[in-house]
């Protein structure tokens, strides 16, 4: 018994400290950048990355032009009067690009996955279908 | 008048003969245990405790590095999908950029 307490103390210790050095070691190494993560989180080959980054190249101008009709319109309903025509023609609008952008980020998602082995794929529509489904309301990615 | 069973009884004598071997038997038992080191010999009592506190050191270590890595990996994991699901959503990219204007 007289032991056995500062054994436990320093067991106790040890894995305190290991916990917390570990997560320091791996904040330190976690990827910088999304592509960094995509590439060691869904265990991405060089040839099946560099068509995801060409696929990510190519849909940007696509999602920023998006972006800014989705801006341009929210701050057009913010100086709008609710109840107004102009305010429902406007709310119309958003609800019509919100379905635009639904089914360009899903067409997008479906195209990357669709580039990964189908086992990650699955799990890529999974993990990012779940956040950007959260804000449009329908049914997660890949869950059809 | 005596009774016959009580003299039989008292007449009667068993010399039984030896077991064929017995000594060598013996003998043969004693070297064998000689030979064969009980369990207590194979790790001596006195090293005992420090092996246990050395195993539940080595416990304790693994279960912070494996906790660890596990919690790391999905923080990570999380804002990283957070954060690329805004460069690829216009929605999500809009209200972020609605919140924090860029220059």
């Amino acid at each position: 018994m007289k032991t056995l307490l500062p054994c436990l103390l320093i067991a106790v210790l040890a894995s305190v400290t290991s916990f917390g050095l570990t997560r320091w070691i791996a904040a330190q190494r976690a990827p910088a950048t999304e592509m960094a993560w995509l590439r060691k989180e869904f265990s991405l080959t060089a040839a099946q990355a560099d068509a995801i980054e060409k696929l990510h190249a190519r849909y940007g101008p696509v999602c920023d032009e998006h972006c800014a009709r989705v801006m341009a319109t929210q701050q057009r309903l913010a100086g709008l009067e609710r109840g107004t025509p102009a305010h429902a023609e406007a709310s119309a609008e958003m609800a019509r690009l919100t379905q635009i952008c639904a089914e360009s980020t899903r067409g997008h998602l479906e195209a990357v996955a669709a580039l990964m082995d189908p086992r990650q794929g699955a799990r890529y529509l999974e993990l990012i279908g779940a956040k950007v489904a959260s804000h449009t309301h329908t049914e997660p990615l890949g869950l059809r | 008048m005596t009774d016959p069973l009580k003299d039989l009884l008292q007449r009667w004598r068993h010399e039984p003969s030896a077991a064929p071997n017995f000594n060598a038997g013996v003998w043969a038992r004693i070297d064998q245990a000689g030979t064969q080191p009980a369990v207590a010999t194979v790790i001596p009592f006195r090293l005992l405790l420090p092996l246990a506190a050395s195993l539940t050191l080595i416990a304790s270590v693994a279960a912070g590095v494996s906790a660890g890595l596990s919690v790391t990996r999905s923080q990570t994991a999380e804002r990283m999908a957070t954060s690329y699901a805004r460069t690829i959503d216009p929605i999500l990219k809009a209200s972020t950029d609605h919140v924090h204007p860029q220059p």
